[in-house]
């Protein structure tokens, strides 16, 4: 097992996304996700770990926040070290709704909380800036409401539209 | 190449927690099952205690000194600045007509509301002139006028008075409770072969919209007017016994009373106004000079609930002129108090300086101060058991 290890020697494992494209990361790095983390601890590290609920470019940036978010080797992260930290995750999330959306379904797949804590956030400030006919468009979510049904429920809360 | 289509439940809610009130209450019109699961009281839970960790704001209640009508104030904890003001809810203020009694002999009174508590986003009015108890969420403006008792009697040639009233979250059962002390007196101006005073206390439970007698206390406190404190589950009231002055608490779980006596250094007649403190009920205690001109006030903390031992006194604030009263404490032990003009001030016991809040400039005693938190908690109650419906 890893443990045993020279600690100058890093592990490496091998990410599969769903279109077959492969990357390569440190098992530590990797260990950010739970769900991966269970996978190592049950022994896949032997060959190629797949993630198929992940395409490639998706998987892509995944390992990116893996490698910013990998534990320190020289233990406690400083301060000044986790405000450039915040800085980079604020930059890594300004991106397109799309592209955001994956990222929320890719932390919750692979249960990363603080990348999860961070996408979910930032679509909450989407939702909060947009209108509810803008909000079913970016999510692609279908108005099931008949007209008349939407009318009252907006008429008993008018005041929250103002 | 987006998989956004199918955004799973849980991570829709994990999503939602983050959001204000009022921009829930317009998702739920995005669609059928962003409405349920908005509605539901899982998510309604979730939502608190997601709030709770970083959304702790402050109610500032008091009157509009244009209008004169009550209004109440939410400030952010972090920086006391004033995000919104609204006006109370029915049947204080309605269709922009503030509650207006009929006059009694000719004379109209005027209503005094006093802000009872604030409880997980609730918040509990009162008033001196029909003793109406109503529960009201302002982030959602959904409020409700709580059902009159009907199991206290008053005997003929008797005269109730409110001896103390209180509102808090019974944790053990998820309720709301309310619980109301009542001091039954004879009317003096009607002959009485025997003077007896009764003592009767009785509980509001908003899961069973209805009133319960429990035990009660023979003491009498003056609790109109925010001499009550609600922290860890218990109300408390400054009272008085014929054999004993102190703290009297009610624990809204076990509904069972407990008594703090005050410390020996502290007199049942000096004048006293209790408050929370770091989750611990603080007493100020008023010290006034000999023309009662400069006034001094003394910080008490009680440590534990029932042990007289436990009271330390903290610090004194003044002596002063132009302190009315203190309202509140906020971070790092600094407070709120209410100066001689009624306006809310910060003030800081290190340095004795004192900085005005620039909110209100109102009638003294009319300001309260509570915190409070946006949450989508219903006030509608009695109806716990029963399916959320469809728009």
């Amino acid at each position: 097992m890893s443990s045993t290890l020279c600690c100058s020697f890093a592990k490496n494992v091998t990410l599969r996304s769903s279109d077959g494209q492969t990357f390569e990361v440190e098992e530590a790095a990797a260990q950010v996700s739970q769900t991966i983390k269970r996978m190592i601890e049950d022994g896949c590290t032997g060959s190629v770990i797949p993630v198929p609920n992940l395409t490639g470019p998706v998987l892509a940036l995944v390992i990116e926040y893996f490698k910013k978010h990998s534990p320190p080797s020289d233990g406690c992260p400083t301060a000044l070290l986790e405000m450039e930290i915040k800085d980079w995750d604020a930059k890594f999330v300004a991106v397109d709704n799309d592209t955001l959306l994956d990222l929320t379904l890719a932390a919750h797949y692979l249960e990363i909380q603080g990348l999860l804590d961070l996408t979910c956030h930032r679509v909450a400030d989407i939702l909060n800036d947009n209108s509810v006919e803008k909000i079913r468009e970016i999510f692609h979510i279908k108005n099931d409401f008949t007209p008349e049904e939407e009318a009252e429920e907006r008429s008993k809360i008018q005041w929250a539209f103002e | 190449m987006s998989m956004t289509n199918e955004l799973p439940e849980d991570l829709v809610e994990q999503i939602l927690v983050w959001l204000p009130v009022v921009s829930l209450l317009r998702l739920k019109c995005v669609c059928k099952s962003w409405y349920a699961l908005i509605t539901h009281q899982n998510f309604i839970t979730k939502h608190l205690l997601h709030k709770k960790k970083n959304n702790t704001h402050i109610l500032l209640h008091t009157r509009d000194k244009a209008t004169d009508d009550y209004v109440v104030s939410m400030l952010s904890y972090e920086t006391l600045q004033v995000s919104r003001t609204q006006p109370l809810p029915p049947p204080y203020f309605e269709n922009n007509k503030k509650f207006a009694p009929p006059p009694i002999h000719g004379i109209h009174l005027k209503v005094s509301i006093v802000v009872v508590g604030s409880c997980n986003g609730v918040v509990c009015l009162h008033d001196n002139y029909g003793l109406k108890i109503v529960l009201w969420n302002p982030a959602t403006r959904e409020s409700k006028v709580v059902p009159e008792s009907k199991l206290l009697r008053c005997p003929a040639g008797y005269v109730v008075y409110l001896n103390g009233i209180g509102f808090g979250f019974d944790a053990k059962t998820n309720d709301y409770k309310i619980i109301n002390l009542r001091r039954t007196m004879p009317d003096l101006t009607i002959p009485h072969s025997r003077i007896q005073c009764i003592f009767q206390s009785e509980v509001y439970s908003l899961n069973a919209d209805s009133w319960r007698k429990v035990d009660s206390v023979r003491c009498i406190s003056e609790s109109f007017r925010g001499l009550r404190t609600y922290t860890n589950g218990m109300v408390s009231w400054e009272v008085h016994c014929c054999d004993w002055d102190g703290v009297l608490s009610f624990d809204m779980s076990d509904e069972v009373f407990l008594k703090t006596s005050l410390p020996d250094d502290v007199t049942a007649d000096c004048y006293k106004r209790l408050f929370v403190l770091n989750e611990l009920i603080a007493m100020a205690v008023t010290i006034p000079d000999e023309e009662w001109s400069e006034v001094c006030f003394d910080i008490w903390l009680m440590h534990k609930v029932g042990v007289k031992e436990s009271w330390t006194k903290l610090f004194t604030v003044g002596p002063s002129t132009e302190i009315e009263r203190p309202l509140g404490v906020w971070k790092n032990d600094t407070m709120f108090l209410e100066n001689s003009e009624g306006q809310p001030v910060l003030y800081d016991p290190s340095t004795k300086e004192m900085t005005n809040l620039q909110i209100g400039h109102e009638a003294t005693y009319t300001l309260q101060l509570v915190t409070y938190m946006e949450t989508l908690v219903s006030v509608k109650g009695g109806n716990e058991f029963e399916e959320q419906g469809n728009c």
